[in-house]
């Protein structure tokens, strides 16, 4: 590879930031504007279908917190991938890439049974409601991350078989790393907002804290 | 720590300091699905205070341990943090303009008059439980329904201020033409059967929004035998 120093070594730039970091970074400050815009969104339609199913009558905590864990799990499996390349410990490279990419597709797994029992069982489809449009939007934006994770992670795994990773390309892994903590805490926050605090939620009378009155621009 | 210039070896966590930050973020988690699971054990404001909180130090253990921003250049943690204000800022927005971020509970007329009761084919929690007159009913099922229909209409006197469309047309009480599937609106996490022996056990127990409480006779469970009044409730589960 090109830098056979440390991956960690300072470059000739303005800012002595590696600029691939650096990209990185500013690209996640922005994906975070866009799961700002998308949950804000859910927020505001929260409450306000006026068809059912509502989420109450078809959100599982219970799964969806294992799935959380398996996310969880999938964060701590990637940092120790990390160690293990700056280490130069191969078989840790790949033992634990392979676990973060087979926690991260488990995740996926429980969300296709989501989207499964949601829509074809239970009859919420993304033109149900409010709440479908809404749901469906944000969650399949979020899987449609950890799906590009996924990719990612089985692509480093490959060159890792091939024997190509170590602490000089440590940054190859690093960069997939940053990505894949920024997919698990937009996790977090969905969980908590979505499936945490509204899971309850119910129909349009059920209205509470973070919820308003429908706005004027609706016909009436 | 570097300030932008040479950074040699950045510090990472030891492995102990990951697992310690692992489980942290498993005891959060399991803090968070205990507070709300099987029902809410708080409710409004303090809930949301609550796991908002909850989430935002998972957020941060996650950004400064497993992303290390703790260890990296400052400049990256000013990058970052600058794109969260940015969706903040744009999500805040959206909740004022669209009059969502106030803490009472609205009454929400367009949406209330309108709501269709969400009728799902599964009966409660899943479990496969046909639908009154899908065909698969067995004999004694029907028989049940139409002696709780009797009882509805005779015996119980709830027709003379129930209103079940089709069945009677009472305008004292709220209308139970939908009452099978209703109690999400009402107590979110209980069953519609329990909530249906409840409201007839006990109707001050919770009284149905814009009704007065104390009309409903209190003793009307005594005036029937069991066998009448479990027929009146399958009766009223199957209003869906
Ligand atoms: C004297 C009039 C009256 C009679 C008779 C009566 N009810 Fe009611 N019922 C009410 C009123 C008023 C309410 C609303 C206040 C409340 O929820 O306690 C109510 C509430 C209810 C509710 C809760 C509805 C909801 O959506 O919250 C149910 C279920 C119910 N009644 C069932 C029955 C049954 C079954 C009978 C017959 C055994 C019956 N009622 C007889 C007046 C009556």
């Amino acid at each position: 590879m090109a830098h056979a120093e440390t991956a960690h070594h300072a470059e000739a730039t303005t800012t002595g930031l590696n600029h691939r970091k650096l990209l990185m970074w500013i690209f996640l400050g922005s994906d975070c504007m866009l799961f700002g815009a998308l949950i804000a969104t859910y927020m505001v339609y929260r409450g306000q279908s006026i068809v059912g199913p509502y989420p109450v009558d078809i959100l599982n905590i219970p799964v969806t917190t294992i799935s959380t864990f398996v996310l969880l799990c999938s964060s701590f499996a990637m940092v120790q991938a990390l160690a293990a390349t700056n280490r130069n410990n191969q078989r840790g490279i790949k033992i634990w890439l392979l676990a973060t990419a087979l926690l991260g597709f488990t995740f996926l797994g429980f969300q296709v049974y989501e989207f499964y029992t949601f829509s074809v069982v239970e009859g919420l489809f993304i033109g149900t409601n409010l709440f479908g449009s809404t749901f469906f939007t944000l969650t399949g934006f979020h899987g449609a991350h950890v799906t590009l994770g996924v990719v990612w992670l089985v692509s480093l795994f490959i060159v890792a078989f091939k024997g190509r990773l170590g602490p000089s390309t440590a940054l190859d892994v690093e960069l997939a790393g940053l990505y894949w903590h920024f997919v698990d805490i937009v996790w977090i926050v969905i969980f908590t907002l979505v499936y945490l605090i509204g899971g309850y939620d119910a129909g349009p009378v059920a209205a509470g804290v973070l919820t308003g009155p429908i706005p004027s621009v609706l016909p009436v | 720590m570097t300030t932008g210039h040479a950074q040699e070896q950045v510090r990472h966590p030891t492995f102990m300091q990951y697992v310690v930050v692992a489980l942290i973020l498993f005891l959060i988690t399991i803090v968070e699905f205990y507070i709300i699971f099987p029902h809410q054990r708080i409710t409004g404001l303090p809930l949301v205070v609550i796991l908002v909180g909850l989430s935002a130090i998972k957020f941060a253990i996650v950004i400064f341990f497993y992303m290390h921003l703790k260890f990296d250049a400052r400049l990256l943690t000013w990058i970052f943090l600058g794109g969260l204000a940015l969706a903040f800022a744009v999500g805040l927005a959206l909740l004022s303009l669209f009059g969502a971020l106030r803490t009472e509970a609205q009454p929400r007329g367009f949406a209330r008059e309108h709501r269709v009761p969400y009728v799902s084919d599964h009966g409660e929690d899943g479990a496969m439980e046909p639908k009154p007159g899908s065909g698969s009913m067995t004999g004694g099922d029907a028989e049940k329904l139409a002696q709780g229909k009797a009882v509805f209409t005779g015996k119980g006197t709830c027709f003379a201020c129930h209103k079940i469309q089709g069945v009677s047309a009472g305008a004292v009480g709220p209308e139970l033409t939908h009452i099978g599937t209703e109690r999400a609106v009402h107590k979110a996490g209980m069953s519609s059967e329990a909530y249906i022996r409840e409201s007839i056990e006990d109707p001050g127990a919770f009284v149905h929004p814009g009704f007065p409480p104390g009309v409903m006779p209190a003793n009307l469970k005594t005036t029937l035998t069991a066998d009448e009044f479990e027929a009146l409730v399958a009766f009223l589960v199957a209003q869906k």
